[in-house]
């Protein structure tokens, strides 16, 4: 929804640009077919303005008191090529004689901001029969046993016998007599060998063929072989429906048996024609000939005769005149020793008028002087093979001879910064700076370091120091709030201390002081990891909670000789105590509190 | 003697005397000696020389600057362009090569209808122009760790003030942005590739081969992102948008 208000928005910015460029290429055109018809017959008139306006008026048209005139509607269309917008109006009429001769309509005329386009002049011819239908026209419109068809379809080219790439126009007549039940669905011919611009408009009226009247739309394409040979151009198809066959459904559409009628699918093809395509002559051929066929005029423009070292003149080349403007190459500009040449910009509008098509061409280029003084900048030619002179023609334009003063004050003249959308350029700019004499680091080119694996490492570390610090905190905050924990995590510590402080006892000569720690360290111990006082925590209860909890015999066995020798200890003073029985002690008492820190207690 | 007979020559000319080069290759010594042919106005020489270096595979804004000015003087503006933004990859605040890349610019031959002005991707543009994508990844790694460090002090330090609290919100919007950038940055310039149209004319199809309906003739100097290849042709997309196929031998990617 965005985007379609944002195309909506730009058509609209783009179609007021239109305006602001008013009378620009305006044309008015005025088309009629077929030019005879007879006094029961139709005529279709088509006006057709195009040029690159955002609306146009209603055209005025001329005296038409000798018809019955009737509006069949109007169509836009707009095209946008290289930036160029392009927009043409069709107003079509459908015109019933009232008497026969031959009328030539005048032109349709509109008035644009004070300024008068007249189109053409057209002639109609009304006769009193109507014009002969061309026989082979009248025997595609007999069935087999002679009665006329109800639809069919007639395909025919304006010439049998063309060159490679000049212009034949097909022309396919879908004619109908009876009332169609659905839109008909136009498949266009093969056209392999052919380069095809359909010619619009489509063209609509009425013929009587044997007697029985016809609605015919015409569809017209020009057609350009890319190569010589017989060439074959494919039948054309239409499928549609049609009313049913019974006379009454046809003669009275409110029977009810029109009413439940769904009518008649039907496939209706033309011919295949046959064309035959002469190869261009070799003879005069031009060296510098491109393929180009028709016949163009060419014309060179310079937007400024007078400049500075360095500045740009844009040279404009339009070739314009009839045949495939497509295929016609940019002018060759030879390597010029006073210019730096760039091409700017190409362009081509294509025309169809009268069933021809032709147009325009236009290259720019740039040249841009390298040094001062009175510089030309050479002709261009283009040779193209003219096919009714059936001879190439070569064509030249004048050189252009532009005066180019040094700069004042400045090694380059200043460039005018040439707008491309979304481009800032400093407008001190003159020339491209100079190339740089250091020449960097010269070095691989370097990988992306986005996915590198020292890059991912080196943003994972401090994911883990931060790990690490959460960790931390849950633990110190654990610590703070839970006692038991605190104490279990803090219980080898406080037993360290304790046969530390014992080993210092035992060296100053207090074996009883001694023991009195070492059997302490080992009671603190385990009442600080199962989180109870050690204050009446004795060694009796201590070895019955170390059988609960299923400590091994030997633990039990080293306890129960150290308790003993405490108690020893104690109640004899230490007295009599050999310091190597000290010194055995201590080591128990390490070996049973390394041996518990094996052992739940928890 | 038409201007690829000369860029094919200066390629072939720099192929064979990487052949022939002595063991003892300086490359500072032949950077200098294509800098005095560009000064000699001996552009393709130049031209063979700095590509001597490129084809060793090694590379700098620098070299392609001056292999995009050798390119600009001999008016292949397809190829300068393409040089002018290689090495504004690698150095994008140089204003030599900005200059050098806009001024190029202006003689495109087409410009690209209907590219939608967006100014929240505008101002990103504009905001990472200036660095490289390894710029802006450091910039984010550095802006990542000082915050995961800061969130870790906090922690660990117990800060609980408005002075610490704020400290993270600015950071962490910091870096928020620095990441947003940098995937913007490597979204832009490095999950599709990029290319340049470097032929003066490039039929843009509606499929991988030249019968198929020609949709538009692009032209040099003219940026697209590669979406897929098929045969010898890309499905590219412009600026505006539009896409369509183009053939391998009309472009060059960055």
């Amino acid at each position: 929804m965005v985007r379609r208000l944002g195309i909506y928005i730009t058509a609209l910015v783009l179609l007021a640009g239109i305006g602001a460029f008013a009378d620009d290429n305006i044309t008015i055109t005025m088309q009629v077919s077929p030019d005879t018809i007879g006094l029961t017959d139709q005529a279709t008139l088509v006006v057709t303005i195009s040029g690159s306006r955002q609306s146009y008026p209603t055209p005025s048209l001329p005296n038409l008191s000798v018809f019955e005139y009737y509006s069949q509607g109007t169509s836009t269309n707009i095209s946008i090529v290289n930036g160029e917008i392009q927009s043409s109006l069709r107003y079509q009429y459908l015109l019933a004689p009232k008497r026969k001769g031959t009328f030539v309509i005048k032109p349709a005329v509109i008035v644009i901001d004070q300024k008068r386009y007249e189109s053409n002049e057209v002639i109609l011819t009304v006769l009193e029969q109507g014009v002969a239908t061309p026989q082979s026209v009248q025997d595609q419109a007999r069935n087999d046993q002679g009665d006329n068809r109800d639809v069919f379809m007639v395909a025919s080219v304006d010439k049998e016998k063309i060159y490679v790439n000049e212009q034949v126009t097909l022309s396919i007549k879908f004619y109908n007599a009876v009332r169609l039940y659905s839109q008909p669905s136009y498949t266009a011919p093969q056209t392999t060998d052919f380069w095809a611009e359909v010619l619009e408009p489509q063209k609509t009226y009425y013929e009587t063929i044997n007697g029985r009247r016809y609605k015919a739309v015409e569809i017209n394409t020009a057609l350009f072989p890319t190569r010589s040979g017989e060439l074959t151009i494919g039948p054309a198809r239409i499928d549609v429906t049609v009313a049913g066959r019974r006379d009454s459904q046809r003669n009275n559409p409110f029977s009810l048996e029109s009413f439940f009628d769904r009518g008649e699918p039907m496939t209706v093809r033309s011919k295949p024609l046959t064309v035959e395509v002469m190869p261009l002559p070799a003879e005069g051929k031009p060296a510098d000939y491109s393929g180009t066929v028709g016949n163009f005029t060419i014309r060179s423009t310079a937007d400024k005769l007078s400049t500075e070292v360095n500045q740009p003149i844009t040279v404009t080349y339009k070739i314009s005149g009839t045949g495939n403007i497509k295929t016609i190459a940019e002018p060759k500009i030879e390597d010029l020793k006073d210019f730096r040449v760039y091409r700017a910009s190409t362009s081509e509008k294509i025309s169809k008028i009268d069933n021809v098509v032709g147009g325009t061409k236009i290259f720019e280029e740039v040249f841009i002087p390298k040094k001062a003084g009175k510089l030309t900048i050479p002709s261009v030619s283009l040779s193209f093979f003219d096919p009714k002179g059936k001879r190439y023609r070569t064509i030249t334009t004048d050189s252009i001879t532009v005066n180019v003063k040094q700069a004042e004050n400045m090694e380059y003249a200043e460039v005018p910064y040439q707008a491309v959308p979304g481009r800032v350029i400093n407008p001190e700019a003159k020339d491209i700076r100079y190339i740089k004499s250091d020449p960097g680091k010269l070095e691989g080119e370097k990988a992306l370091i986005l996915f590198s694996p020292r890059y991912l490492a080196l943003n994972s570390l401090p994911v883990i120091i931060l790990a690490g610090v959460i960790v931390m905190r849950k633990r110190r905050e654990k610590l703070a709030v839970d006692i038991g924990y605190a104490r279990s995590r803090s219980a080898r510590k406080m037993a360290q201390k304790r046969l530390k402080k014992a080993r210092k006892l035992r060296e100053s000569g207090r074996p009883d002081e001694f023991y009195a720690e070492l059997r302490q360290a080992v009671i603190s111990y385990v009442a600080d990891k199962t989180n109870r006082s050690p204050y009446g925590f004795t060694s009796d209860m201590l070895m019955e909670l170390l059988q609960e909890k299923g400590a091994g015999e030997e633990i039990l066995g080293d306890l129960r000789e150290l308790f003993r020798r405490a108690d020893f200890a104690q109640y004899s003073s230490g007295a009599d105590i050999a310091p190597e029985q000290n010194t055995d002690s201590l080591r128990r008492a390490e070996n049973i509190l390394v041996r518990l820190e094996g052992t739940r207690l928890g | 003697m038409g201007k690829s007979f000369i860029i094919g020559l200066v390629v072939l000319l720099s192929a064979t005397s990487l052949l022939a080069a002595p063991e003892g290759f300086n490359a500072d010594s032949v950077f200098a000696g294509a800098g005095k042919l560009y000064a000699d106005n001996s552009y393709p020489e130049a031209l063979a020389e700095y590509l001597k270096l490129e084809q060793r595979g090694l590379v700098s804004a620098a070299l392609y600057y001056n292999i995009g000015n050798c390119y600009y003087q001999m008016g292949e503006l397809g190829y300068a362009i393409l040089y002018y933004m290689r090495a504004q990859r690698l150095n994008p605040v140089d204003e030599d090569i900005n200059n050098n890349l806009e001024f190029a610019r202006q003689f495109m031959a087409v410009s690209l209808e209907g590219v939608r002005i967006n100014p929240v991707t505008d101002f990103m543009d504009a905001v990472v122009r200036p660095f490289t994508l390894n710029d802006l990844a450091w910039i984010s790694s550095g802006l990542f760790i000082l915050f995961i460090l800061l969130l870790a002090a906090i922690l660990h330090f117990r800060f609980a003030g408005t002075m610490a609290r704020l400290m993270v919100y600015i950071l962490g919007i910091i870096l928020v942005c620095s990441a947003a950038l940098t995937t913007y940055k490597y979204r832009t310039d490095y999950m599709a590739p990029k290319g340049v149209i470097v032929a003066s004319e490039a039929g843009v199809y509606s499929g991988p081969d030249e019968n198929r309906e020609l949709e538009f003739t692009g032209s040099y100097g003219l940026v697209f992102r590669v979406e897929r290849q098929e045969k010898n042709y890309y499905l590219v997309m412009f600026e505006n948008k539009r896409k369509g196929w183009i053939h391998k031998d009309r472009v060059e990617l960055l």
